[in-house]
């Protein structure tokens, strides 16, 4: 097995995260941002950029991505003299057409062009980032790797909405589930940490993040189904955005204001949620932070928490229904990993489902991965960090010796 | 008592007249009607003279029952025809056009043509007004939807609350009732799940309307908020034309092509229909787990509405694939309700009315 110094991408519409990892031993050789990318902000644009125990901050205007994979590359051959053997992407929607890892050439190229549109927000700067790569770097191997394609074993009887054929198949209607790679990530790392063979392993995944969220429904390793649907838009309540909603409400929002599709998209991506729920702040944490047991809560802050927490339980009992026989419940990401309150209300009075907390090891956690179950707990409740950069090294790692 | 069951629709007008304590009705028929005050009273008049030819004088009618629909956070339980009733229903007119305005209709007339019958109206909402906020809060600001009121009800709500006093009652016969955990499933062409503990609804898989949840004859069911606007953006789709797709082309006449009922669904379950039963047999797994997790466990499942019967095989994969997945030693038991819901209507509205009559001749004598 040879070894490779991949860099993995992780692609925002302004912002461009990168990490260099060696595989197969996992270590991470350098880190960092390039952040406020294109036209001019309030503040400059810069890197800040992270290689063994040093981080530092460099100005540099960035104009589009072209420009900042052109100074990342130039930040890590300064820093550490390492040039990556190979580069891994990160892209959000790989619609039906792409649903496993896949190296880059100018077909898959052309191909990508096709799916711009699927995530209109993440998608176009992820595949300029490519061509950029391409042009600057045509010696270096690239491989793209799509958050959907964990999703692609959904069933159709559990992906399909109950629309008209036609129309599910002109429009790709269907749930495409998203956070793929990381849930397919933890899963393994619980799988392993088991000792059970990932083929056999039965799992709910809770990517509980501080923006997005979704759980994941997993028998025999495989995805069964995903909380997000069609778009990141669907289950459960996100910091801005509604999660599910009766189809009769964008619908009569159209009627009443007929020529704003557009800022109903807005209105349901970018001003619900957390935040329309508590009129603070679009951070669930901030929101826990007002509730304390001593003082007297707004009763705003603790409807929001309520409805939080309940449809996150609610899909947890769904999909622990689903999957049969759970081997384990996997928290992860920024909320699943930090508050153990939010775990403790997930989990309690769970037994039917055959799981239990203890609570006192979820108050107390401080290492992961770790197992907050209690010893007679059927289904362990683990908490594992997720390393969505990691899990993109890995696969391309496995392309390229392939 | 004679009582006369009247439910309004968007066209029609269904009847039911119930002479006495007897099991069947002796009339039943359904009135096509357009939505104005001509037909409606032409329809009740013709209906009361029906009844008087056909039954005699004697059957005159003493009691209505009106089975309506949506009847928002202003009417949580039964309540008899007045002024006051028709000034809360017009507050609904915002939230519930359609339904709400052909009710009143209905209710003007009715007072014209049989001012002397006091009428019960029972609203499929009422139950759940019970529902905790947690579960009837939708995570959008009201402000920015701007469509009234925003929250979650359920819309079988009067065979959802008989099914679990029916419950409640067999079990009371050999067991404690405490803390009874009921996962009811009504199958009528909108279905729909609650799960009800100590009586109380705290789930629903219907949302402010039933279009949300499980699919219909044919209606979408749940479905991603995002695809509406797309079907505006690159379909060039208006509302009316996507409210014709998700509430009248969808559900199990979009999954099948065909136009099909449960009836025929659970007939074809393992054959013709099969991707469609395992879509919808999903779907209502997912919120018998969803239940079972609000509820701490479930006690009992209970299959209700005109499909209940029908759907008991349904119910019995459900009951063998929960009992599996579940940390018991009680398997979870399946029982079916299998009254009609217009008889459902019929024993409320009368228990309702004599209870109202004893209170009213109570305080009376209390006054004298």
């Amino acid at each position: 097995m040879t070894d490779m110094n991949i860099l993995v991408f992780n692609c925002g519409s302004s912002s461009l995260k990168y990490r260099l990892i060696n595989l197969p031993s996992e270590r991470e050789i350098a880190a960092g941002e390039a952040q406020r990318i294109g036209p001019p902000t309030s503040r400059p644009s810069a890197i800040v950029h992270k290689c063994d125990d040093t981080e530092y901050s460099r100005e540099i205007s960035m104009r589009d991505h072209a420009t900042a994979y052109k100074e990342v590359i130039n930040e890590l051959t300064t820093s550490s003299g390492i040039k990556p053997d190979a580069i891994g992407h990160r892209l959000v929607h790989g619609g039906t057409r792409f649903i496993t890892p896949t190296r880059i050439n100018d077909s898959t190229l052309g191909e990508l062009e096709k799916i711009r549109g699927l995530a209109p927000i993440h998608n176009p700067p992820a595949i300029d980032l490519i061509r950029a790569c391409t042009e600057q770097s045509p010696g270096i191997p690239q491989v793209a790797v799509f958050d959907t394609a964990y999703h692609s074993t959904i069933p159709d009887y559990a992906g399909e909405y109950a629309l008209p054929q036609n129309l599910r198949k002109e429009m790709g209607y269907r749930k495409y589930g998203f956070h793929g790679t990381s849930h397919r990530f933890v899963v393994e790392e619980a799988a392993n940490y088991l000792g059970i063979p990932i083929s056999k392993f039965n799992a709910v995944s809770c990517h509980l993040g501080s923006g997005g969220a979704s759980l994941c429904a997993v028998v025999n390793g495989e995805s069964l189904d995903n909380s997000m649907g069609y778009s990141p838009l669907q289950g459960l309540v996100m910091s801005t955005r509604s999660g599910d909603l009766d189809p009769a409400i964008p619908l009569r929002m159209l009627s009443m204001n007929p020529a704003t599709p557009t800022r109903i998209t807005d209105i349901l991506n970018r001003r619900s949620g957390v935040l329309a729920l508590s009129g603070l702040s679009s951070d669930i944490r901030d929101i826990f932070t007002g509730i304390t047991p001593n003082r007297r809560a707004n009763p705003r802050l603790q409807k929001t928490t309520g409805v939080y927490l309940w449809r996150t339980r609610k899909y947890l009992g769904a999909y622990l229904a689903a999957v049969q026989d759970p081997h384990a419940v996997v928290f992860t990401d920024t909320i699943g990993e930090t508050m153990p309150g939010v775990r403790l209300a997930l989990c309690s009075d769970m037994n039917v489902f055959g799981m239990e907390i203890d609570s006192a090891a979820n108050e107390t956690l401080r290492i992961l991965p770790a197992d907050i179950a209690t010893p007679g707990s059927r289904v362990r409740i683990l908490v594992i960090r997720t390393n969505e950069e990691l899990a993109i090294a890995r696969q391309s790692f496995e392309i390229f010796n392939n | 008592m004679n009582i006369l069951v009247l439910k309004p629709e968007i066209s029609s007008l269904e009847i039911r007249y119930f002479k006495h304590e007897e099991q069947c009705p002796a009339l039943t028929k359904k009135v096509t009607m357009a939505r104005d005050t001509d037909s409606i009273l032409s329809g009740l008049s013709k209906t009361n003279e029906q009844i008087l030819h056909t039954c005699g004088e004697s059957a005159g009618i003493e009691l209505i029952a009106v089975h309506a629909t949506y009847g928002g956070t202003e009417f949580k339980s039964p309540e008899i025809l007045s002024q006051n009733t028709l000034k809360k229903l017009e507050k609904l007119l915002i939230h519930a056009p359609l339904h709400t305005s052909i009710l009143l209709e209905l209710l003007k007339c009715i007072q014209k043509v049989f001012p002397q019958v006091p009428s019960v109206l029972l609203f499929e909402t009422a139950f759940f007004n019970k529902l905790p906020p947690r579960e009837y809060t939708y995570a959008i600001d009201e402000e920015n939807g701007s469509t009234g009121l925003l929250r979650r009800f359920g819309f079988h709500g009067i065979l959802h609350e008989a099914a679990y006093q029916d419950t409640l009652t067999r079990r009371m016969q050999y067991q404690h009732t405490n803390n009874l955990r009921v996962l009811s499933l009504c199958l009528e062409p909108q279905p729909e799940l609650t799960a009800v503990y100590n009586g109380h609804p705290l789930t629903i898989t219907s949302g402010s309307t039933p279009l949300e949840g499980l699919p219909g004859h044919t209606t979408c069911g749940e479905l991603d908020p995002g695809i509406i606007v797309d079907l505006v953006q690159e379909k060039g789709l208006g509302p009316e034309q996507i409210n014709e797709l998700l509430c009248r082309q969808s559900g199990l006449k979009g999954l099948t092509g065909e136009h099909i009922t449960f009836n025929n669904l659970f007939a074809a379950a393992d054959g013709r229909h099969r991707f469609a039963y395992k879509h919808f047999f999903h779907r209502v797994l997912l919120a018998c787990g969803a239940g079972i997790a609000a509820m701490g466990g479930a006690d009992y499942l209970v299959l209700s509405g005109r499909y209940a019967e029908p759907g008991r095989n349904l119910g019995l994969r459900l009951q063998a694939r929960l009992t599996h997945s579940l940390n018991t030693h009680e398997p979870i038991a399946l029982s079916t309700f299998s009254t009609p819901v217009e008889y459902v209507i019929r024993t409320l509205a009368r228990r309702f009315y004599i209870s109202q009559k004893q209170s009213r001749n109570c305080r009376e004598l209390l006054a004298t």
